[in-house]
């Protein structure tokens, strides 16, 4: 599964970075969001789509 | 819901709509009588929904209460974000002044409008992820539980001032109609609350 971050939608309340910080990091400069891997680890899969569900701007993007 | 959780739903519904303004522009060819509808449920929304109800929120309600708890540096926060507030409502003047002229207009007026558009959506963006880094987690942190619940009983009321009976159903449908439209392979129902 790969993931990434529209960033004019990214509002920066760091959500995704609660629900999944192995996959999504803070940048504080920017005040957005960042993805920090290439592909996301199986055993995180829920986690990932579950951050993508609760992203109110609906920002992230899931790609099976 | 609590007021952090509030004014977060309500910061998402904002970015998806610049979103839709900043498409609208960049896909713009003629203003038909579908887009001019568009159009006016865009201007509507940052006029009413954003200026005065989002912003009206913040200004009467969250910005004096934190300010009433004391908090470090809150007041350079606070003029900081009201100057933010005052500069999109010139931006929206300016907006709705161009919208007026709009179908009729030539190349050069469509251009300006574009740019001035660009302008009112960056500093919207910047100051949307300001009040989520800086402002929203005072209210968790410097706020008693009771100063919390008053604040969500004063957003209601708030609401039934501004929008009246309906009113926040209508922009709600808004943001469901116009996301889709503009960008109809993102979204899906799990988006729209
Ligand atoms: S949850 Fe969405 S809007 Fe919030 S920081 Fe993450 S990507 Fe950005």
């Amino acid at each position: 599964m790969k993931v990434r971050i529209d960033y004019s939608l990214c509002m920066g309340d760091q959500n995704c970075h609660k629900v999944c910080p192995e996959v999504f990091d803070f940048d504080e400069d920017q005040l957005q969001s960042r993805v920090r891997v290439d592909t996301v680890p199986a055993h995180l899969e829920d986690e990932v789509r579950q951050a993508a569900k609760d992203c109110a701007p609906g920002a992230i993007i899931v790609e099976a | 819901m609590n007021p952090k959780g509030v004014l977060r739903e309500e910061h998402g519904r904002i970015m998806k709509m610049l979103a839709v303004l900043q498409r609208f522009f960049a896909t713009l060819a003629d203003l038909k009588e579908v887009e001019a509808q568009d159009l006016g449920a865009l201007m509507e929304f940052f006029e009413i929904y954003v200026d005065r109800y989002h912003h009206g929120k913040e200004e009467q309600l969250v910005f004096p209460a934190l300010s009433r708890a004391q908090t470090t540096k809150i007041d350079s926060l606070i003029s900081s974000l009201i100057d933010d507030h005052r500069q999109a409502r010139m931006g929206m003047e300016l907006l709705k002044f161009n919208v007026v002229t709009l179908p009729s207009c030539g190349e050069a007026d469509r251009s300006e409008f574009c740019e001035r558009a660009e302008n009112y959506v960056d500093l919207l963006r910047r100051h949307i992820r300001k009040e989520n880094s800086e402002l929203l987690p005072l209210i968790e942190e410097r706020l008693s539980e009771t100063e919390r619940l008053q604040m969500a009983g004063q957003f209601h009321d708030l609401e039934k001032v501004i929008l009246g009976s309906g009113g926040l159903e209508t922009f709600l449908a808004s943001v469901h109609r116009l996301s889709l439209k503009y960008f109809p392979s993102r979204y899906d129902s799990i988006h729209f609350t």
